[in-house]
């Protein structure tokens, strides 16, 4: 008896650590935290991966939920999978082009840790989108400023959180994380294009396999 | 049992007749729901009957056909080389031919091309080729022939009038093909004294761009880019002007002001009046690209019917621009056009003329057209009771007709039912006045739940306080306690 209360214990310290102690800390003292996350090892790849599905849960329910005043879409032709990636992708596309430039120009943090400081930046933005949300099915229309406003401090809070995060994990000075944040908008650009350029390749590859594999049916079957 | 099969016999049966007498009449039964979708609908306008030359035995044909004018009492019917005058049920009043010049010669008529009449009951005719405007007193003896206006700096450009109107005041609004700047208006006494209403030329930054590349010898070949022409106009109940133009953009339809500026304004989530909203680019056999419009009139309460080129097909919008129904489409079959060249409200119903079919195509309203028509007109003379008993009965006709839901749904809110006229304007995609109804339910909401709440919320407090101060209290005398 005691052991279960004492896993469980356990169990509700470590969800308040690692979803709420620590993201929260990131957003009162962010240098001091993502340093943290960086060599003592706070970072949890839970919290992290909980952030990237909420956002895509978040990017559906903005499509479904979101107040008849302001929202314009037919929401009986939801596609959840194309909006998943929608979230998905971009994250993907920006940590692993972020990861590429980064190990070219000294950068010191690992692809993980990427991955962590984009999530953990991106919490913030997820509560002001959820709390935009909300308010977008009780506010009127000459009110929708706030939801809008609230949008778009999450997308600031994004980029400023991100940022600096990067900046700590790669140990960068200001301009460097400049110089590396845009070349990571260019390795972004050529990873699509090299993405596009795989999938028309499979695509060629598999109408070959296909045509061949019917001549020979039809020749021998 | 056998009352049973009888019964499931005849729900058969009727389900049958509805799905006969859907797909029957009218032709091009269709909507835009407001998410652009195509949704079928009922049959608004169904051909009554086509008239031809042989149902009128004083003249040998209709050919060429070109345009229509109806007033209060006459329709005016006008082929390139005759004038006809109907009563308004259609029948024939006179046929005109011929006039009779200044010199007292006989003239054959010919080459016309376009037909309006003023209330005084003069009647204009253009002919494009000849340069020139014939002016008909009411007996159609003529008055005068208006030649080519004085109009400096354009000696070189051919006058070539279409088409035109006159206004209330008497000036007179004339078409000229291959005058790109714009609508010539023309004093009573034939007079000019203004360009109106220029199209702007637009181009992509994409046409730009190659542009800066060409050389001169190309840029030489390439087409001008010139402003688009105007080919049909009419005036409406407000003494504003209807044009269609040929536009590459979705204005093909534009209502013009006192200083020639587009009127036709629409809130941003909804599509500017320009026909088909889904067409197909490419093809084999079938008619491509955008709907283009080429002959446009307005009944007296504010809607009106535009006539697509592209596909033969008729559009008719409200006064606020919302797409009431289509009919038509090309085809030999009834209902259908071969090319029509020019459409008008006579009285309740709406003609068309095809120039190749050689045939004036009458349409008259179906149940549901004149329901829908009723409650259009009801709602612009601002008789917003009467238009919604309109709508609802629209409603039982068409599930799917957004209009007449948030018709339904203004009545409810003005009538203080905010509840439901939210429900109903929800579903008739009516932002603006959801937001007022909405506005109101919330406002009964907090008034009503507002003094409660803030009794819990002080409530809670002065618990929280009770809870300390005891605690506080205990806590005093266990200390009390253990000094003793």
């Amino acid at each position: 008896m005691t052991q279960v209360t004492e896993r469980v214990k356990h169990a509700a310290k470590w969800l308040y650590g690692n979803f709420w102690f620590f993201p929260t800390k990131i957003l009162m003292r962010p240098f001091k935290s993502f340093d943290q996350l960086k060599f003592e090892k706070k970072g949890s790849y839970a919290f992290a991966f909980f952030v990237l599905i909420l956002e895509a849960l978040i990017s559906i329910m903005n499509f479904v939920y979101k107040g008849f005043l302001i929202n314009y879409e037919d929401i009986y032709q939801v596609n959840s999978l194309y909006l998943i990636l929608t979230v998905l992708f971009p994250v993907v596309l920006f940590v692993v082009g972020n990861w590429c430039v980064t190990t070219l120009m000294n950068g010191k943090g690992k692809l993980g840790e990427i991955f962590q400081v984009t999530m953990y930046a991106m919490f913030p933005m997820c509560i002001l989108q959820l709390v935009a949300l909300f308010l977008s099915n009780v506010l009127i229309l000459d009110e929708m400023t706030f939801v809008y406003a609230l949008q778009t401090i999450g997308a600031v809070l994004l980029a400023v959180y991100g940022f600096i995060g990067l900046t700590v994990i790669h140990e960068y000075g200001l301009g460097q994380c400049i110089a590396a944040l845009l070349l990571t908008v260019a390795a972004m650009m050529i990873l699509v294009f090299i993405l596009m350029l795989v999938f028309a390749l499979v695509a060629d590859v598999w109408d070959f396999v296909t045509v061949v594999s019917k001549e020979l049916m039809l020749k021998y079957f | 049992m056998t009352k049973r099969l009888i019964c499931l016999l005849l729900a058969l049966m009727t389900l049958f007749s509805c799905a006969l007498a859907d797909g029957r009449n009218g032709s091009s039964n269709y909507l835009y729901t407001p998410y652009e979708e195509i949704i079928p609908a009922p049959p608004a306008y169904t051909l009554k009957y086509s008239l031809t030359a042989r149902d009128y035995p004083e003249i040998d044909s209709l050919d060429n056909l070109v345009d229509i004018y109806v007033d209060d009492d006459a329709v005016y019917i006008l082929c390139a080389k005759r004038l006809l005058v109907l009563e308004m049920d259609l029948s024939l009043r006179k046929v005109l031919t011929g006039y009779k010049d200044a010199e007292g010669n006989e003239v054959a008529l010919d080459g016309c091309s376009g037909i309006t009449v003023t209330p005084e009951k003069e009647i204009y005719i253009t002919q494009s080729e000849k340069s020139q405007i014939l002016n008909f007193n009411p007996d159609y003896s003529l008055k005068r022939v208006m030649g080519r206006p004085e109009i400096i700096g354009y000696d070189n450009v051919k006058y070539r009038p279409t088409k035109m109107v006159v206004d209330a005041a008497g000036r007179l609004y004339v078409i000229s093909k291959g005058m790109y700047e714009g609508i010539l208006e023309l004093n009573a006494d034939g007079t000019f004294t203004r360009f109106f209403g220029v199209n702007e030329v637009t181009f992509t930054p994409w046409q730009l761009f190659w542009r800066m590349f060409a050389t001169k010898e190309q840029r030489a070949r390439q087409s001008l880019w010139l402003p688009s022409d105007f080919t049909n106009l009419c005036i409406d109940q407000d003494g504003f002007l209807f044009a269609t133009l040929m536009a590459d953009d979705e204005m093909t339809v534009k209502r013009l002001n006192a200083k020639g500026q587009n009127i036709i304004k629409v809130d941003a989530e909804k599509p500017y009046p320009q026909g088909d909203l889904w067409t197909n680019e490419s093809g084999f056999g079938i008619p491509t690209g955008k709907s283009q419009f080429i002959a446009v009139d307005v009944n007296d309460f504010g809607a009106y019917v535009c006539l697509d080129s592209t596909r033969s097909r008729v559009f008719c919008y409200n006064e606020d621009h919302s797409l009431l129904f289509i009919f038509g489409g090309p085809g030999d079959r009834e209902g259908y056009f071969r090319n029509p060249v020019d459409v008008s409200f006579v009285g309740e119903y709406i003609v068309v003329l095809d120039a190749l079919a050689q045939s004036i195509e009458v349409f008259a309203p179906t149940q549901y057209g004149k329901v829908l028509m009723n409650a259009v007109k009801h709602q612009y003379l601002y008789e917003y009771d009467v238009a919604a008993k309109y709508w609802e009965e629209a409603l039982t006709y068409n599930h799917n007709l957004t209009l007449a839901y948030s018709g339904v749904g203004r009545m409810l809110l003005r009538s203080g039912e905010e509840e439901e006229a939210m429900e109903y304007l929800k579903m008739g995609d009516d932002r603006k006045y959801y937001d007022k109804a909405y506005e109101k339910v919330r406002t009964a909401t907090l008034r009503e739940y507002f003094v409660p709440g803030i009794c819990v919320l002080l409530g809670l407090i002065a618990l929280r306080i009770v809870y300390k101060v005891v605690k506080k209290i205990v806590k005093n005398k266990r200390k009390d306690r253990a000094r003793i």
